[in-house]
């Protein structure tokens, strides 16, 4: 092994679980090899916590500083990034809350991070070309397509009301005096439409619309499976997917674009 | 352990000459993009962080309009040169890309490793000086150059701890990189005083920066980085944290005088990362950066920019 390769991984575990082994290649002096060492596991602890203070700032306000931090702390020592990029820090979050044994009343909490970790997901996704109306043909044959989502489009359902609990805690939020949690779940859908995130409920067949598309399902078989759920309508919901950037364009007048 | 081969790659004293050295640049932030647009400053360029732009949306958005305003440059913190394996092919792709999009005028990154075995640190960390990295650092760089089909900069890092077993100097260590890779040198003033202060203590830190400062080669440095640091105690003696967060200090300016009397032809960018202020102490700090520039390069009769310290925003 390279003494390169070897002074990383040393450093590296010493970042993480304050493995000693680092600091007999460190020099000390005024200030001890171990102190030195520490500078960068502190950096690592309180960089991370950040990030995930920022992706999941509303989780945050429910908990609170002191739990937030306790848990946060306890997922870095679990789990550290695994790409360069830091944006992509925190998927695993919600599923880590969800594992922890002490949340009782604040069982919401895990799907509460999960909307916002949609949120942060929508905001950094890839553009694509839209989808506009004139590109799809004729109904017959729009029906045997397939549809791409948009990359930064995805779906949640919770049995809680994730949306309301969330909208509460934003600066310009509405008044609402009670949150009746026991007032059944929603489906949602996160995405960004240009430049804005964008997040609203959908009724069950739009969810399995959705759902099929996103399997890979033709239109025509999506909307039939879709149309299974009570009260779906097919030309108002496709009319605003449509209209609100959810499919990327991945063909012209019905025919694939290479 | 053979020595590197020389091949006498000298990078152009032309890179990097579309920034410009009439007006410092800024590190460009998202609480900053839609002032920017609206304000127009005065500023001279403008630097990202290459892995802020990697994605769509309102970042890619608002860097497309900026980009016809300002020249940019691309700074990357994600490729970890320093590390033992080969830079990562994934984030090299992402950085060819948004290279390949942007066409910026200067490419840098850091002479600093960010993760090993699959894990990321979010940290430039330290590597020991010797031989064996030397070859290493230098192979890696030879990847990203041919990958983006230009000459790249290697930033000095801002460190905390040395390790036993180096035994080139820092500023040797760059210089032969940029001798065997055609690497240029991105000179952090803040980072090299942080450094020297975590290194030899206060007293001896203004020395040893500017013996660093002589040690580079003046040809090979195209741009200069200064920013705040935070001072932290560690059992009475100071640690300088390079956080970005805060005004540039007295010391590091009187270094960065050193540096443009050394490097005139370098461009200078201001970096604020943390505790990221209004625009407008941006610009005014880097304001402060030109008034000091021109000081440090008018004939030494002429009137010390020092002074003018109280002008700068609080």
């Amino acid at each position: 092994m390279s003494a390169l390769l070897e002074r990383q991984r040393a450093l590296a575990a010493a970042l993480t679980g304050g493995a000693p082994g680092i600091a007999e290649h460190v020099i000390g002096d005024a200030i001890p090899a171990e102190q030195r060492v520490q500078v960068y596991a502190n950096h690592f602890r309180i960089s991370l916590l950040e990030t995930l203070a920022s992706t999941f700032p509303v989780t945050r306000a429910l908990v609170g500083e002191a739990f937030f931090a306790q848990t946060a702390r306890a997922f870095i020592a679990a789990e550290q990034p695994v790409s360069p990029l830091l944006a992509q820090y925190g998927s695993g979050f919600p599923g880590f809350l969800a594992a922890q044994p002490d949340l009782g009343a604040h069982n919401y909490l895990p799907d509460v991070a999960a909307f916002e970790w949609a949120l942060n997901v929508a905001y950094f996704a890839a553009d694509v070309e839209l989808l506009r109306p004139e590109d799809l043909p004729d109904p017959d044959a729009a029906a045997r397509l397939p549809l791409t989502l948009h990359p930064s489009v995805q779906r949640l359902s919770t049995p809680f009301p994730v949306s309301e609990i969330w909208q509460v805690h934003q600066p310009d939020a509405p008044a609402i005096e009670r949150i009746d949690m026991n007032g059944g779940g929603e489906r949602l859908l996160i995405w960004r439409k240009e430049i804005d995130v964008c997040w609203r409920r959908l009724d069950p067949g739009e969810d399995c619309l959705l759902a099929e598309l996103g399997a890979g399902q033709p239109l025509g078989s999506a909307a039939m499976a879709a149309a299974a759920h009570e009260a779906f309508d097919f030309p108002a919901s496709f009319s605003w997917m449509l209209d609100g950037g959810i499919f990327a364009r991945t063909f012209d007048s019905g025919i694939p674009i290479a | 352990m053979t020595d590197m081969p020389i091949r006498d790659r000298s990078p152009g004293t032309d890179l990097g000459a579309g920034l410009g050295t009439d007006r410092a640049g800024i590190g460009l932030r998202a609480p900053h993009h839609a002032a920017l647009l609206e304000e127009r400053p005065a500023i001279g360029w403008l630097e990202i962080h290459a892995e802020n732009y990697m994605g769509g949306g309102a970042p890619r958005h608002y860097l497309e309009r900026l980009r016809r305003l300002w020249p940019v440059s691309v700074h990357g913190v994600g490729l970890g040169l320093g590390g033992s394996a080969l830079p990562d092919e994934q984030h090299l792709a992402r950085l060819a890309a948004l290279v390949e999009w942007l066409q910026p005028a200067l490419v840098s990154e850091h002479l600093a490793w960010v993760g090993i075995d699959g894990r990321y640190y979010n940290d430039l960390l330290p590597l020991p000086y010797t031989e064996e990295a030397l070859q290493i650092v230098a192979r890696n760089i030879d990847v990203v150059q041919t990958r983006l089909k230009r000459p790249i900069l290697i930033e000095n890092p801002a460190t905390y701890l040395r390790f036993r077993d180096s035994h080139i100097a820092e500023a040797e260590f760059l210089t032969r990189l940029s001798q065997g890779t055609g690497c240029g040198i991105l000179c952090d003033v803040n980072n090299i005083y942080v450094s020297s202060v975590n290194h030899v203590g206060l007293e001896a830190a203004p020395a040893v920066a500017d013996a660093y400062l002589d040690s580079l080669p003046a040809t090979a440095v195209h741009e200069i980085h200064i920013a705040g640091h935070a001072e932290n105690d560690a059992d009475g003696r100071p640690i300088l944290i390079d956080d970005h967060g805060s005004l540039v200090s007295e010391p590091v300016w009187r270094l960065y005088a050193s540096a443009v009397q050394r490097f005139p032809h370098a461009a200078t960018l201001l970096e604020w990362d943390t505790n990221i202020p209004p625009l407008s102490h941006l610009v005014a700090e880097a304001a402060h950066a030109d008034r000091r520039r021109a000081a440090a390069l008018a004939p030494s009769d002429q009137l010390s920019v020092d002074e003018e310290g109280d002008e700068r925003a609080a």
